[in-house]
């Protein structure tokens, strides 16, 4: 989520040792697992807030362009041929990290919680202090968008 | 009938399974006469996929060792600047 791997490792620490001082108000019925990835996201959210703001980058809703009496003016491409390899030495995972670098933290953070820890969009919605409608927006802009770099990707393979 | 771009930013609540069942009947028959649609929303699905198995990155041994390193120094200095409430010796 914080991008930099040194930022990372400094937030793993900051984790390891906030569960530690917390350890009396862990309740054993909760996912241990899930209780140590709250702490995580929550130390990696703190650091977004903290730091120097990126330059905002505009998230064009990546939707196929529809006239007023057709759609999809182009092919849809098919990302199957991506799903079926091993993505983390690949060339196609590479791009795919390259693209969610790119985001901004606002539309990364979202993407992170929702699609790689699978919270549901009332922690996140708690979490990054934004409405539900705001969070599906973020969110389905962000899809579109590393959708959109995906078949851009495979296209130009082809 | 729904229009494409219309269909498309149903998928989010489709995919959560959030969508009212009067969406769900709208975007049922879209799909089941825009093949181009079909495929958008299969390619949704599949860049969801990817996106997880992308970010899931195994940590490179030497960054876990780093990471066990500082962990260490903090607690050590941490312990070393917590007072004594007993008067004896610190555990840590």
């Amino acid at each position: 989520m914080v991008r930099s791997e040194a930022e990372a490792q400094d937030v793993v620490q900051e984790t390891f040792m906030s569960a530690f001082r917390k350890l009396d108000s862990y309740r054993a019925e909760a996912p241990f697992r899930g209780w140590l990835f709250r702490i995580a996201s929550n130390a990696s959210l703190m650091r977004l807030r903290t730091r120097r703001r990126r330059p905002e980058v505009s998230m064009v809703l990546r939707r196929p362009s529809c006239s007023e009496d057709d759609c999809h003016q182009r092919p849809v491409v098919d990302l199957r041929p991506l799903v079926s390899k091993s993505l983390e030495d690949e060339e196609p995972g590479e791009r795919l990290r390259r693209s969610t670098d790119a985001l901004p933290d606002k539309y990364r953070s979202v993407l992170v919680l929702s699609d790689f820890d699978h919270r549901a969009m009332k922690e996140i919605e708690e979490e990054l202090g934004l409405s539900v409608s705001a969070v599906k927006t973020r969110l389905h802009r962000t899809r579109l968008s590393i959708r959109k770099d995906l078949e851009g990707y495979l296209a130009g393979q082809v | 009938m729904l229009r494409c771009d219309a269909a498309v930013d149903m998928l989010l609540d489709a995919h959560d399974g959030t969508l009212s069942s009067q969406g769900r009947q709208a975007l049922k028959g879209h799909l089941s006469q825009c093949p181009s649609c079909t495929a958008f929303q299969r390619s949704y699905e599949h860049s969801i996929t990817l996106t997880a198995q992308a970010l899931a990155v195994k940590l490179p041994t030497q960054v876990s060792a780093r990471i066990y390193t500082g962990m260490t120094q903090r607690f050590r200095r941490e312990c070393a600047q917590s007072p004594r409430t007993d008067g004896g010796s610190r555990s840590c």
